[in-house]
């Protein structure tokens, strides 16, 4: 029930020629059955909770986590899980704007948790916070290659704060014409922070504009999430990409990750927040900032959140 | 024509359960208009209240997502009637095995989720696809270009085309054709004469249809063309884009296209009816 098929734009295959209609109504009908048997748990279904964490009923927790948390709290909710018997936790992954929309519109979760601030605020903005949000874990940008480098032999390690020559040429050779780079559309968080990133490398001497300018070039599609940037890479069908380090698991075949020296890398950080002041809640979050749910993100390619607490970095 | 020709004459279906209890049809033609009706009144509602909602989405990008997505979508539905109409009479007409077999293939592109059918297109167009190589040789490179949305539009959306289009030719008599053909009309004026306009109700509404789906065509789409303004952002991947932002500006857009949609679909109708009475 965690998964919900949504925008399944694809009806019901019409083999048979004549029974359209019968097959259409079979259709609503069924379509119906399910609308009904759905509509009380998922999304619309209010926190089930009826008890204490640690006392022996059971409860359940929506978590509402952004898609790059993907892997990550999966394997945070099944220890969780594991940790507290008789909980059930559901979660709902989609980009922090559009989970952010389903809050905003009735949708009913317990925990928040979201790639940016802008969307946090928004839903605190509504009242719709039940405590004030936390950093909970941080990422940073790489860049996903696919192919080895032209002529270059394989990339040492970075050393962060400086610009080895090695980045400079994989640079230039990813700003040559024809090259294909794929990067997230400005009004997600991952455009945004590529965007961010570019500036930077502009402003950095030793790269400078004419190389951004080269890169920029070569955009041949702006994706509404960093999962369309990972398979167009992956499929080698786009030369590279901007994407979270968390997302470097998701890389196979020839693809590879090219580090960005720190100088010029651009930190997102994730804060989650209470919806409710249900003890499920509290105790969920609690288990994700602790050593164990830190552990986990940093499996899973995360870094850590912040020091400071104050909101937008 | 000169002589009255009916399709499966109304005369002949019989008058079942259904026409003799109103309050069924009632009641079915309510449900269904309202659940249809109802989620699009209150998109409408939506953009009424929002007073400057309209303004505020008139900007360059959506003026060429809406010239792309007509331009794409046009040029789809032609190469899917001048394809799928040759293709849609063989289906209709053969009793070979292999188009029997061909037959089930046709609809295996509504089947599939459409980011699949994009993976599926990159996998046999793109660079590193099955064709890659030969199409490189040949300097030909799909994905990410202008001709990707059309494929991609031409892949999802045939199939509805050429399902209506197979049932409409499959409904015109054959007797019809062969008496044609005796009084000394070449198979190709029959077709022309007698064939075509019998089944152009059919034609005309799988057009409809399929010129909605490929309008409508997102996932391919993004999976195939990716997302560049002017290049291969069409009216969906431009929603999409607006939906990050603002969801009153996605639902303004979103009625510009449904307006589009109507507003064609409408004329469509119109000429399919014409079409109709004409043959009657």
């Amino acid at each position: 029930m965690a998964t919900r098929n949504r925008g399944d734009k694809d009806g019901p295959r019409l083999r048979s020629r004549k029974d359209f209609y019968s097959t259409l109504l079979l259709a609503l009908g069924l379509a119906a059955v399910v609308a009904a048997g759905c509509g009380e748990e998922d999304l619309s279904r209010p926190s089930s909770q009826t008890s204490h964490p640690n006392g022996t009923e059971e409860w359940v927790i929506t978590v509402f986590a952004a898609a790059s948390l993907t892997g990550a709290f999966g394997a945070i909710a099944r220890e969780y899980q594991h940790q507290n018997p008789g909980s059930e936790v559901v979660l709902n992954f989609s980009g922090s704007q559009r989970l952010r929309t389903q809050l905003e519109h009735g949708a009913r979760a317990d925990v928040f948790a979201s790639a940016d601030w802008n969307q946090v605020n928004a839903v605190a903005a509504q009242g719709l916070a039940a405590g004030p949000p936390v950093n909970f874990t941080s990422n940073h940008l790489v860049i996903l290659a696919y192919g080895s480098p032209g002529g270059t032999p394989e990339m040492e390690p970075l050393d962060p704060g400086t610009l080895p020559p090695d980045f400079r040429r994989e640079l230039e050779t990813l700003a040559k014409p024809g090259t294909k780079i794929v990067v997230g559309q400005p009004e997600v968080p991952i455009g945004r922070y590529t965007e961010q990133l570019l500036e930077k490398m502009a402003a950095e001497p030793s790269l400078g504009e004419e190389l951004v300018a080269g890169l920029r070039t070569n955009v041949v599609s702006r994706e509404a999430s960093v999962r369309g940037i990972v398979q167009k890479v992956n499929l080698g069908e786009a030369d590279a990409g901007v994407v979270y380090s968390s997302d470097a698991q998701l890389v196979n075949g020839e693809a590879r990750v090219l580090d960005l020296p720190n100088s010029i890398n651009v930190t997102a950080n994730y804060p989650i927040t209470a919806l409710n002041r249900t003890p499920g809640a509290a105790s969920f979050i609690d288990f994700v900032l602790s050593y164990q749910g830190q552990r986990i993100l940093h499996r899973y390619g995360f870094g850590q959140p912040p020091v400071r607490q104050d909101g937008n970095p | 024509m000169g002589f009255s020709l009916k399709g499966p004459s109304s005369d002949a279906w019989p008058l079942g359960p259904i026409t003799r209890a109103p309050s069924i049809g009632a009641l079915a033609t309510f449900l269904y208009v309202v659940f249809i009706c109802l989620p699009i009144l209150a998109l409408l509602a939506k953009v009424v209240s929002h007073n400057d909602a309209l303004a505020s989405v008139a900007s360059e990008q959506v003026v060429l997502a809406l010239r792309l997505s007509l331009f794409t979508s046009g040029i789809s539905m032609l190469v899917v009637a001048t394809v799928g109409t040759p293709f849609a009479l063989s289906l209709a007409r053969s009793e070979s095995t292999v188009m029997r077999l061909v037959d089930q293939i046709v609809e295996l592109p509504i089947v599939l989720p459409p980011v699949v059918a994009g993976v599926a297109m990159l996998l046999a167009f793109g660079r590193q696809g099955i064709l890659g190589a030969a199409l490189a040789q040949a300097g030909i490179a799909l994905p990410f270009t202008t001709a990707a949305v059309i494929f991609a539009q031409i892949f999802v959306a045939a199939p509805f085309y050429v399902r209506s289009a197979k049932l409409g030719f499959a409904a015109v008599p054959r007797e019809f054709e062969a008496i044609s053909q005796t009084l000394g009309l070449s198979p190709w004026r029959t077709f022309l004469k007698l064939t075509l306009p019998l089944a152009a109700p059919s034609l005309l509404t799988g057009l409809a249809l399929a010129w909605a789906r490929a309008l409508s065509e997102f996932g391919a789409t993004i999976m195939f063309a990716g997302n560049l303004t002017g290049k291969t952002q069409t009216m969906p991947l431009a929603i999409m884009t607006a939906m990050e932002t603002s969801l009153e500006d996605a639902i303004a857009l979103s009625v510009i296209l449904l307006a589009l949609a109507l507003l064609v679909l409408g004329a469509l109708g119109l000429v399919s009816r014409r079409r109709w009475q004409g043959s009657a």
